[in-house]
Order: structure tokens, then sequence, then C-alpha cells
């Protein structure tokens, strides 16, 4: 499987990496922050695979929950990047 | 009477044999087996307190929790059964559920929908109870209820007997037993959270409960570092995910059990290519046969095999038939799968008309057999090896979920505003990634007319979500002004999907490798 996001745990995590990660996993976009993930048919698996992906690349573990939750996938970003803040 | 006995007994045997040996552990407890048989008793003493007993079948919301699995044993050797709610479920589901148990009480934390039935929890340490025998059930007694996908627009309460979960032990010793760690990682509401944790504590293995609701590969390289987990089910869709991202993370287990799909072949390869001496189990069973029907451990050579992995033979005491109609199919004919045996349920609690249809008797090889007709496509082999062949109807699995669209049309035509409906599987074309997904295409009353409202996707996405189980929940939502028509004046389903944002083409995701 091709590495879409530069392993890189010590690269800062902004809302744009996270927003890419999830247009790698939908095959859609470009994405915006105000895009929902449901709007392109987001799975529960897709929502575990950007997350392990994520978490893979930059050490942040997110429950997918958390992206199904979202209304966006700019709030999605917002909480990722908190979560990354708060390490 | 059968000779299996119930699962609650089974349990108080192993209590007695290895007393001090860990039966449930989770990252925050370690609780053995004596401790959980005597909190069982415990629970089970004041639940009969509450009036409950045998013929009850109690709905139970509790968090994956050694708590969860005592209070569980308490509802059994209160001589009753129990359904474990998932705890996403939506208030409309739960209510549902317990109009359809009608129980006494329902063990929860929560709101009970409605104000529908009392509700209890457990609260602090479990009552110091004698040691008194449980009510006389036996192994044909209730034990556990289901609910599953239904096509009439309403989820199907498939009630199994305990015998259908004891069964399982026989089998479940190839991966667990003492000295062995198996993970329980499937929601509370599914036939393997049976397999999880009662077939380990059947068996005195260790069931270990991992921490929320999604299993991530590092969850499960969690699982087995801190924890010893040498076992654990995986469903299709997470094994062929895992395989993908990180097959790494499987470093250190022993057996992989996995099931709820048709396993793809290139994904279990690249799985076994990683770790040779991996033991992969496929298992094949509808919950109407509680999770097993067949098995087959997976050889390299079965990854090549031009129709794909075998489903493999029957489990203990249960038996598998390949019939066109009532007569058996030659080896080689494809046919109806359908299964006899002790796993069978009991049927669809308050659907005796279903029960019947789908559980009849038939007279096979001279004698009369119960059998269940799974509505799968199969057949077996000069060697007796299940192969799976498809369906004839409209059912799905979507990630482990048995999925009838019927059901969710009839979910959104129950909605204000819908007019019109159609569920359409669909498949990506460009990579793949997202599996199989369901599409929902729709239209709304008019301007004018009476029930006439604003319905765009979000809206009608918050109606189905507070209705229905998130994976009933179409992934896209499409509003039409009118459905495309063939020439043959049926809905142009292919022409809805090519509105999509993604590429994406009618039909299962494809088995890659076969």
């Amino acid at each position: 499987m091709t590495e879409h996001i530069p392993h890189d745990p010590t690269a800062p995590v902004d809302a744009a990496r996270v927003i890419r990660a999830v247009e790698d996993v939908l095959r859609a976009g470009p994405l915006t922050a105000g895009d929902s993930f449901h709007a392109f048919g987001g799975s529960s698996l897709q929502a575990m695979r950007v997350c392990l992906r994520l978490e893979q690349a930059t050490g942040v573990a997110t429950p997918p929950e958390l992206l199904l939750d979202s209304e966006t996938v700019g709030e999605f970003a917002e909480a990722v990047v908190a979560r990354a803040a708060a390490r | 009477m059968n000779d299996l006995p119930p699962i609650h007994a089974e349990v108080a045997r192993r209590a007695a044999a290895t007393p001090d040996a860990l039966a449930v552990v989770t990252p925050h407890e370690r609780v053995g087996y004596a401790e959980l048989d005597a909190a069982a008793d415990g629970w089970a003493a004041r639940l009969g307190e509450l009036g409950v007993g045998p013929g009850d079948l109690i709905p139970v919301d509790l968090p994956r929790s050694a708590e969860l699995v005592a209070v569980l044993l308490g509802v059994l050797k209160s001589g009753a059964g129990y359904a474990a709610l998932d705890r996403r479920w939506p208030p409309e589901r739960v209510r549902t559920v317990l109009e359809t148990l009608s129980p006494p009480l329902f063990i929860t934390r929560g709101p009970v929908p409605g104000a529908l039935v009392p509700s209890w929890a457990p609260d602090g340490e479990p009552p110091r109870a004698p040691r008194t025998p449980p009510p006389d059930v036996t192994g044909d007694a209730p034990a556990t209820v289901f609910f599953t996908s239904g096509t009439s627009g309403a989820p199907k309460a498939v009630v199994s007997p305990h015998r259908a979960t004891t069964r399982l032990a026989r089998d479940a010793r190839a991966w667990t037993g003492p000295g062995r760690s198996m993970a329980q990682t499937s929601p509370v509401s599914w036939d393997a959270f049976s397999l999880e944790v009662w077939g380990t504590l059947i068996t005195g293995g260790r069931c270990v409960i991992s921490d929320g609701d999604h299993l991530l590969p590092s969850g499960l390289r969690s699982l087995v570092r801190e924890f010893g987990v040498d076992a654990a089910f995986l469903t299709t869709s997470l094994l062929n995910l895992i395989a993908e991202e990180d097959p790494d993370s499987l470093r250190g287990l022993r057996t992989l059990v996995t099931g709820g799909e048709r396993m793809s072949a290139g994904h279990v390869r690249r799985c076994l290519e990683s770790h040779p001496g991996l033991e992969v189990i496929n298992g094949y069973g509808p919950v109407e046969s509680c999770v097993f029907a067949a098995t087959h451990p997976v050889e390299p050579d079965d990854c090549t095999a031009p129709d794909g992995v075998p489903l493999g033979t029957a489990v203990s005491r249960t038996g598998i038939h390949v019939l066109h109609g009532e007569e058996p199919a030659a080896p080689g004919e494809i046919g109806e799968i359908c299964l006899s045996g002790d796993g069978l349920a009991l049927g669809y609690l308050g659907d005796p008309e279903l029960t019947a249809a789908k559980f009849p008797t038939v007279r096979l090889a001279g004698s009369p057999t119960r059998i269940y007709r799974t509505g799968d496509r199969g057949l077996l082999d000069a060697r007796g090896v299940l192969h799976f062949r498809g369906r004839g109807d409209r059912q799905l699995k979507i990630a482990g979920h048995r999925v009838e669209p019927q059901e969710i049309e009839a979910a959104a035509r129950r909605i204000p505003g819908v007019r019109a409906c159609t569920v359409a599987a669909l498949r990506d074309t460009a990579d793949g990634t997202g599996g199989t997904r369901l599409a929902l295409f729709y239209t709304t009353e008019p301007p004018g007319a009476p029930e006439h409202r604003d319905l765009g996707p979000a809206a009608l996405r918050r109606e189905l979500a507070s209705r229905l189980p998130q994976h009933l929940v179409p992934h896209f939502l499409s509003p039409q002004q009118a459905f495309p028509l063939t020439p043959n004046g049926k809905v142009d389903r292919a022409a809805l999907l090519a509105l999509l944002p993604v590429p994406a083409a009618e039909g299962h995701a494809p088995n890659r490798s076969s």
C-alpha cells in the first residue's frame, strides 16, 4: 500500500495534513474544511483507515468515531490537531 | 432432552476445576474464574429477587467489561436468556428491541425509551449469595437473542438455545483453552461475542476485552504485547484492512479466526506470507446457526485456488446440506446451503410464520430433520468440503453486518417527506478502499403536498441515524427529481450510480484475487 502521508512524527500535525489523509482514503476531492465525510460516502472502514494512517504517520491516536460523528472534515481535523497538541 | 449442558454450568465447572486461573482481563481489571462465577451467582440472586427467571429474555446495555460478563452469566444463572445491546443503537432501535422482548426489566444505566419497562443496573460489588443451585434449565433453554436485519422492514430477533453456544467449545479448543488468551473485540450484539467470551470461558482460556469500539492495528499490538493475546476473531473486512495497511500488527498471534464475509485469498495470502506460522481459520455461518456452521484452516494452496478459499467442513454437532428444494444436490452441484444440528436457533421471536418458513422439517436420508434455509448458494465438493457461490436475493454483508436493503427502504419510507426510494449496493471502481457501500436514492414530496418539507441529504441522514443502527445508514444519500428508467421501465441503477461523487459500479466489492 502506498504511503500517502510522509512518516514524520515530529512534523507539526496541521489541519491541511489531516484533510489530505481523508482525501487519500475517500479518493475524492480536493476536499475543503467545510465538506462532510458522509457526502463522499465515507464508511466506518474508511474512517478506520484514515485514523490508522494518521496514527502511523504522526503517532496521534484518534478513534474512528471522531470522524464518523463530525459534521465536517474541518471539525475532525481540528480535533486531531488538538489531540496532537495535548501530547 | 439434549445432552449439551447450559453455558453457566460449563463455566461453573471450570471455576471449580481452576478457581484461581484468570477468566476475564481488561485494561483495568483481572478477574479469576472463581471470582467471576461467585459474582454471577450474586447477580443471579439479585435478579431473581427482582422477578427475573426462566422464560424471560433480558436486554442488557452495559459497557464491555468484566462486570458485563458477570451480569450476563448472572442472567443465565437466573434461568433467563439475554440480548446484549449495542450501545450505539439509537433510541428507536432500542424501543423496538424492548417491545419485541417484553422483558420484566432492562439492565442499563441509561434512559429507557418510552419508559416501557423498569431499569436496573449493578451497583458496586455483587451481593454474596449462597451457592443455591440455579433453576433447572437445560441446553435447550433460550440463552441468547441476536437482532439481525430483516426484509420485512423490522429487525429479526434470533433466539438461540444454550446448546448452540456450548456446542462451539469442541471446535474452539483449536485456538483456546488453559494457557491461551482470546481477544474480545466484537460488538456485544454479535454472535461472535459468544465465541470470544463463552467459547473461551467454557474451555478454560482467558478472555481479554479490548478498549474502544473499533480495533486498529495499534490496539491489536497492545493486546498481544501487554495482555498476551494469542488468538483473535477479526471480520473479513478488518482482516483485509490490516493486511493492506499494517500486516506486521498480527505479529505474536498464533491463531486468527475470521468470518462474516467471503474471504479474500489475496489478503489472507499476504498475512500468511508475513507470518508463516500463523493459523488462519475461515469460519462460515449465519447467526441462525450461532457463529459457525463450517470452518476451514487456510493452507497456502487455498490462496491460489481458482474458485476461492473454501468454507470448509461442518463444526461439531452441525449438519451441512446443499438442497434443491427438499432434495439433496449431487456433489459439485450448486444449491441452497441448509444447516441442521444443535447450533440451530429456536426461531424468530414473535414471528412464527417466518420461523416455520426458514426452519422447516424435511426428510433427509429417510429421517425428519429440522433445517435452517440460509439463502446462501453453494456446493459440496467430492470430498464433502463446502464452497460459497453467492446469494439468490438482495442480502449483503457489509463490514461483517448482515444488511437487507428492504429494511433500509422501509425505514426511509416512514420518514415524512420521503416519497419514493431505492437502495443500491455499490463497489468502488477507483481502488476499492471503500469496500461494498450502500446508496439510497430518494424523491421527496413536491412543494404544495401536505408532507412536503426540505429534506436534504444531511437532514435525511439525521432522520435515518435516529431510527437505524449505524451499519444500516446508507453511505450515500442522493436526492432525485425523478428516477431514471431503463427501456424496460425499471429504475436505472447504473444511471443513478453514475451521479455519485466517486467512481462506482453496482454490486459487491470484488473478491480481489479469486
